[in-house]
């Protein structure tokens, strides 16, 4: 068994190995560094998007447009006594007469 | 230079210290994979992959071993993945594994009757549990000391005695059944 292993050993590798490491490194560093480009192309478009949709965010009148929706005006009519009610002591919406 | 430094200077990209250094342990790392695997193109495609591994996260490296146990240990992780990988891969394509069937035709070197009996050397090394079959390889194939066969496993030096006695043993034993299969 022991003389067989020994005939089995490898005792020479392919000369061009090197090279072929070499080229694989290569091919993965350029595989990398396309990969980081996309990766921040990717990633300036979403700040981008998100620097826009701030801006949008702060300039448009959406706030304004809650505040004057009928049905935000009565619900504020029809309900501000119950909300008034849960929000507040009972003691100083109704002060006890002496 | 010591190990610490000499993986520096790889991951740096110096070219010299990374081809001596695969100069010195390409055949190591090819026995390893070539003793695991059987088959010496499949080796050969692993030793490129470990080296790239090696070389790009050589900057990894602590030095809290030697370069030369860390690299076969990235070999040894590499190969058991293939070995995995290759077993997943037959099993949905229903192929049946014959690369220990036959040993390779271009070993000149070999007679018919050596390459008959190295196959079924190979078949039988398969059949070993994992431990056994890393242990001997790295005895055998690659002739390290036990205590850095110990180093690589990250087991005692016990035990790697008793794994390549055992795994020994077990290859005697189906030598012998399959002897006597062959003589009835």
């Amino acid at each position: 068994m022991e003389e067989l292993f020994k005939k089995d050993i490898i005792k020479e590798v392919n000369p061009y190995l090197f090279s072929k490491i070499q080229n694989k490194i290569l091919e993965e560093k350029s595989i990398y560094s396309k990969r980081t480009n996309l990766a921040l192309r990717y990633g300036l478009v979403v700040l981008g998007g998100i620097i826009l949709m701030n801006i949008y965010m702060i300039f448009s009148p959406k706030q304004e447009k809650y505040d004057n929706n009928i049905a935000y005006q009565r619900f504020v009519q029809e309900n501000y006594f119950d909300v008034l009610a849960n929000s507040f002591n009972d003691k100083i919406i109704f002060p006890e007469e002496k | 230079m010591d190990d610490f430094q000499l993986a520096q200077e790889i991951s740096k990209g110096n070219h010299k210290a990374f081809e001596d250094f695969f100069e010195q342990y390409k055949l190591k790392v090819m026995n390893l994979c070539y003793g695991m695997l059987h088959n010496r193109d499949d080796a050969e495609d692993l030793v490129q992959d470990i080296f790239v591994e090696l070389y790009t996260s050589s900057g990894k490296f602590k030095g809290n071993s030697k370069l030369s146990t860390w690299l076969y240990r990235i070999a040894v992780n590499k190969t058991i993945n293939h070995i995995r990988k290759n077993k997943i891969k037959n099993l949905f394509l229903n192929i049946e594994d014959k690369s220990n069937v036959f040993v390779e035709e271009e070993r000149v070197d070999l007679t018919i009757e050596e390459r008959e009996k190295i196959a079924e050397l190979h078949k039988f090394i398969d059949k070993l549990p994992s431990k056994q079959k890393i242990a001997l390889t790295l005895f055998v194939y690659d002739e390290l000391p036990q205590k850095e066969i110990a180093e690589i496993m990250g087991v005692s030096v016990n035990s790697v005695e008793v794994l390549v006695f055992r795994a020994k043993q077990n290859i005697k034993k189906l030598m012998i059944k399959e002897e006597t299969q062959s003589n009835i």
